[in-house]
């Protein structure tokens, strides 16, 4: 019988399912949604199994009971899921299976990689016998990606032998899930593989030292390099991943280009990442929540410049640079440098903005500085102290106007000592001389004690171009060393709170493969530079037409063409440009960038991930892709699959997009869209349901989708 | 003897410096000893080899060990600032140059900084000029910085108990000018600095020319012209700066002349060994450490990289890699002349998917006789490998 390539099984391999590590994570979690409205019980995400986070993570089912594997009333069923795993099982394999407690409520088999620590000398000799792929004893990281590729491999190899009705798709992510691929390839296992880079490791690790990594990207010699790093046998589990994968994809253009030179192997596409796009029902919600997060803001600043609170909050900007503390690849360098340079165009112009810039990236401390605690004090002690006096002032007007029938006076007290007695004074006063600062100091630059003050780069660059919030600096900068949490006990916001308070997010990173936080800014409708060097920036410099951008919010620093000089010299133009604006101008410029939003949503980047599966299946099984499509597998097809041609978006809509209109007829399947269904960005504005996630859904299943849906 | 040359070596990073000044000073007179101080530290923390070592010893006449864990931390923490806005932290250790004051064996002894390159012979007349010399006295050059100081990377002594202690008690109760030795060194033998306070004394700076410490890079007014005109002159040249010639392979004249040396003491030294391009990388990966970010740390702190950095190059970066460091934000603007950061990037603007139906054949490294596959698995004792529905490659 043979496998059925239009409802064929999904599964996806990554190490941090229902982990949170880094942005993998983010990636697997905010798209789940999608893909299981696409897939519901045929999707299976496998990870290794993490037991501190297991219990908050994920709900168990019973994979015992027959029925867990069941569809809902369609007939199907993937029952032999189960029995791949009780044969496991029984060879003492253990695992987790259950649902992952995130929106979409997406199944999980989390392999317990102790259970089977036993095998690790023989599969490593057997992965060096075959694939030719060291792996040196002390590398506990390779290790366990040995033994998770194993797992997974002997899963699938399983379910592939019992399972002949279903294709079987399997995507990997990255290269510590990426063992499995050769293994899947020599021992040649019944299964349609995609695997995906997110960056590359000698991109990761050639970055980090001062080499000027574009400029010879195909000059290296990457097995020297990875040599030299220790991370060869590393280097080889990737670069064996990305040859024997049926698809191999990566998440932008520029880390293809970093790819096809460090890997040696062309990426089929790209698979960008998308976001949860979470739309208001009223459209000026996002401006409301600007306000009341930037007052909060607001409330830090006064606390942190008590003693130099000498500019105007109404016309304060909040600038912000946030992520890994990777000074150069994350651009901080650029940054603070075209911050120090903005200071002095400002000053010079008598500019009466002032520029309040953060830096949020974790770095080395040891908690919060005693100074930082003490300005959110003494300002909340005075607006306690002024609240009390207040109130009693208010009693005391009371008081004497009721008077005023009886002896006859105006009822409005002529001296202010009638309402402000002395102890009142006295402790006002106390309140007051609390906020000065010893002479010569200043408000800090730093949030924290830095474990290593002397030689943080940031705090050198900061003392070499003398940004040190003097009060004629028009340019202020805060560093935070530290991830932000509402529970903090200064700047008490989350990530995303904070993102909504500021006005312009700055990342003017050397290195982003991808680039979730100028993404993440533009879903809140908060502005942002980016460069074209980032996976994000290039992205939308693809889909924006030329000069367009700003408009929507998305400011691209060019740091290809030019030296690093002119990059800091553009971005200050474009910081200054962006102070130069009015409340109302900026107002609107947020509109536009929300408005942006839809083209980041999963609805819509998620079609790439189905196109990378479609391309997968059309090579592993040619025949049957050509009999269920219908129709001469062409080179103009592939064209054509893949999304129609591009659009650019030209101007900027004044008004909000049309009401949504769903299609007619529905295109469950993942593997019949012609270009016909699938959107174009012309029309991102009025139909983003590329899946149709709305329709063909019965109230049953969505009970089932909405599980854990709040 | 009584006259001696001395030189030294407080960082594994300046290891290429010594080996390359000590094969230089090969050409000292006879009746002139070669010393090398070196930080205790270097030996205890196994940084330097034994081999190393041993370099080291038929280089130099004298290796003398200094500790620079006597050096006091409050010391340290007190001259940071002045440190930092040099921009160049990692200077705190040459405070143990005030040892050389200390060497009464000898007469007088000529100290040079390990990133200097004696360009003629004619240097040697330096013992010369400063016969008559006496205590509380110091031979230097000017710094082109600031021609009122003089550089400490070339200085000629004469040791006595009485100028290192009183150096010492100085060290305590001040704080260097410029967090280094230079500083310090300046504030008591210099007038234009006051004599840190005192009104009479008999120290006094005797200003050597220029042509016996040209700093390089040098971007003053009068450079490109005195340069030219001087260039015959020219005895000692003097690397300053973080960019070492040992760091960074493209520096122009003076650095091919310091590496032709290099290359030729590699030679006699480490034949056919590429031990060489080990103190190349122990340097560079150095360097490296400093600007690898905290979040990277976790990655670089396994023991198995850390095995690996031993690793050697095999062969020297190929000609037409860049090797130039990047712009270094901490230390000073991007350089105004820069060249674009990535221009030979070609991206693809549209970046489609791929049209290739067939599945790409792999381009690895052929295994020299693909080995038959012993099962692991349990399902590989009834799955047919042939019996797939899949298309595979080849």
């Amino acid at each position: 019988m043979a496998r059925d390539i239009q409802n064929h099984l999904l599964f996806e391999v990554a190490t941090e399912v229902a982990n949170r590590v880094g942005g993998i994570y983010s990636v697997l979690k905010s798209k789940a949604p999608v893909t299981c409205a696409q897939y519901r019980h045929n999707y299976t995400l496998i990870g290794p199994l993490n037991k501190q986070n297991v219990q908050m993570e994920v709900e168990e089912i019973d994979w015992r009971d027959p029925a867990t594997f069941d569809g809902r009333g369609n007939g199907d069923n993937t029952r032999e899921i189960g029995s791949a795993l009780e044969a496991m099982s029984g060879r003492g394999v253990r695992f987790v299976y259950g649902r992952w407690l995130i929106e979409g409520a997406p199944r999980v088999i989390l392999f317990e990689l102790d259970s089977v620590r036993g095998h690790l000398n023989e599969w490593k000799t057997d992965l060096w016998s075959i694939a030719g792929i060291p792996s040196p004893e002390s590398d506990y990281e390779t290790n366990d990606a040995i033994l998770f590729g194993y797992m997974v491999t002997w899963f699938l190899g399983e379910l592939a032998h019992m399972d002949q009705r279903h294709a079987i798709v399997a995507h990997f992510h990255e290269w510590l899930a990426g063992v499995a691929l050769p293994l899947c390839r020599k021992r040649r296992i019944d299964i349609v593989t995609v695997f995906t880079t997110h960056a590359t490791l000698l991109g990761r690790y050639l970055c980090a030292g001062n080499v000027d990594f574009y400029n010879n990207l195909d000059k290296f010699d990457v097995d020297a390099e990875a040599g030299k790093r220790g991370i060869y046998h590393r280097y080889c589990v990737e670069r064996a991943a990305a040859h024997t994968a049926d698809v191999f994809t990566t998440v932008s253009q520029i880390t293809a280009y970093e790819s096809e030179h460090l890997l040696k192997r062309k990426p089929d596409g790209i698979l960008p990442n998308g976001l949860n796009v979470i739309k208001f029902q009223a459209v000026h919600e996002f401006q409301n929540l600007h306000a009341v997060k930037k007052e909060k803001i607001n409330d830090f600043i006064r606390g942190h410049f008590h003693g130099h609170y000498d500019f105007d909050l109404e016309n304060t900007l909040y600038f912000f640079i946030a992520g890994r503390y990777e000074m150069r690849n994350k651009g901080a360098d650029v940054f603070i440098e075209a911050l120090a340079r903005l200071n002095y165009r400002l000053k010079m112009a008598n500019s009466k903005m002032t520029v309040v810039a953060f830096i949020i990236m974790p770095a080395k401390n040891k908690s919060y500085t005693v100074e930082a605690l003490r300005g959110q004090a003494v300002v909340q002690s005075l607006e306690s102290t002024v609240n009390d006096i207040s109130s009693l002032i208010g009693k005391r007007l009371f008081e004497h106007a009721m008077r005023y029938a009886h002896d006859g006076t105006s009822g409005i007290p002529t001296e202010l000592g009638e309402l402000l007695k002395p102890s009142d004074r006295v402790l006002l006063k106390k309140r007051v001389f609390a906020l000065k600062r010893p002479d010569g100091s200043l408000p800090a630059v730093v949030t924290h004690n830095m474990v290593d003050d002397a030689n943080d780069p940031v705090l050198s660059q900061i003392r070499r171009v003398q940004l040190f919030n003097n009060s004629n600096d028009r340019v202020k900068i805060i560093f935070h060393p530290e991830f932000l949490n509402a529970n903090n006990p200064i700047l008490s916001l989350d990530y995303d709170e904070f993102v909504r308070g500021c006005h312009l997010g700055v990342f003017p990173s050397y290195y982003e493969p991808w680039g979730y936080t100028p993404a993440e800014c533009t879903a809140m409708g908060i502005p942002s530079i980016t460069t074209n060097l980032s996976g994000f920036g290039a992205y939308m410099e693809d889909l924006i037409e030329k000069n367009q951008a700003k408009d929507y919010g998305i400011y691209i620093v060019d740091r290809r063409f030019q030296s690093a000089d002119e990059s800091v010299e553009q971005l200050v133009d474009l910081m200054e440009e962006f102070v130069q604006k009015t409340r109302r101008q900026r107002i609107n410029q947020r509109n536009r960038t929300e408005r942006l939003s839809d083209l980041l949503d999963w609805k819509r980047m998620g079609l790439e991930y189905a196109k990378a599966r479609q391309l997968a299946l059309r090579r592993a099984y040619p025949d049957r892709f050509k009999a269920v499509v219908g129709e001469e597998v062409s080179d103009k097809d592939m064209d054509a699959l893949a999304g129609n041609k591009k659009f650019k978006i030209a101007r900027p809509l004044s008004v909000p997009g049309s009401p949504r209109e769903s299609r007619a007829g529905s295109v469950g399947s993942a593997i019949l869209m012609t270009p016909g269904d699938l959107g174009t960005l012309q029309d991102a504005n009025s139909a983003d349901d590329y899946f149709h996630l709305s329709m063909g859904v019965d109230d049953e299943e969505e009970d089932e989708l909405d599980h854990l849906a709040e | 003897m009584s006259i001696c040359v001395a030189t030294l070596l407080y960082s594994i990073d300046y290891l290429p410096g010594v080996f390359s000044l000590g094969y230089q000073l090969r050409g000292a007179p006879r009746d002139c000893a070669k010393c090398i101080l070196v930080d205790k530290g270097l030996v205890r923390a196994n940084v330097l080899s034994e081999q190393d070592e041993k370099t080291l010893k038929a280089l130099f006449d004298t290796i003398i060990y200094v500790d620079s864990t006597e050096i006091d931390v409050q010391l340290l923490r007190q001259n940071a600032n002045n440190l930092s806005l040099l921009g160049r932290p990692e200077l705190s250790l040459t405070f143990l140059k005030i040892e050389l004051w200390q060497l009464v064996q000898y007469r007088r002894i000529i100290f040079l900084d390990s990133d200097v390159l004696v360009v003629r012979k004619e240097f040697w007349n330096i013992l010369d000029a400063l016969e008559s010399q006496k205590e509380s006295e110091i031979g230097a050059a000017p710094d082109c910085g600031w021609p009122d100081l003089f550089n400490s990377g070339v200085l000629a002594i004469v040791p006595n108990r009485n100028d290192y202690e009183q150096l010492l008690e100085l060290l305590a109760g001040q704080t260097s000018l410029d967090g280094a030795d230079q500083g310090i060194l300046n504030q008591y033998f210099n007038a234009a600095c006051g004599f840190a306070g005192e009104t009479s004394s008999r120290r006094a700076w005797n200003r050597l020319p220029f042509v016996y410490n040209v700093t390089i890079p040098n971007s003053g007014y009068e450079w490109a012209p005195a340069l030219a005109y001087f260039r015959d002159q020219i005895n000692l040249v003097h690397f300053i700066g973080k960019k070492k010639p040992w760091i960074s392979r493209n520096g122009g004249r003076y650095a091919d002349q310091w590496w032709q040396n290099y290359n030729s003491f590699l030679a006699e030294f480490y034949p056919g060994d590429s031990g060489t391009a080990k103190a190349i990388s122990k340097a560079l990966d150095h360097e490296k450490e400093r600007t690898v970010t905290n979040s990277q740390s976790s990655q670089l702190d396994d023991p198995l990289s850390s095995d690996l950095t031993e690793m050697t190059i095999e062969e020297a970066p190929k000609p037409e890699m860049n090797w130039e460091p990047t712009w270094d934000a901490t230390i000073e603007p991007p350089p105004p002349d820069g060249k674009p950061e990535a221009a030979e990037l070609l991206i693809e603007e549209n970046y489609s998917w791929s049209e290739n139906t067939e599945i790409a054949l792999p381009d690895l490294p052929s295994m020299p006789n693909t080995p038959e596959i012993k099962p692991v698995f349990e399902w590989e004792l009834v799955h047919n490998p042939d019996e797939v529905e899949r298309v595979f490659p080849g």
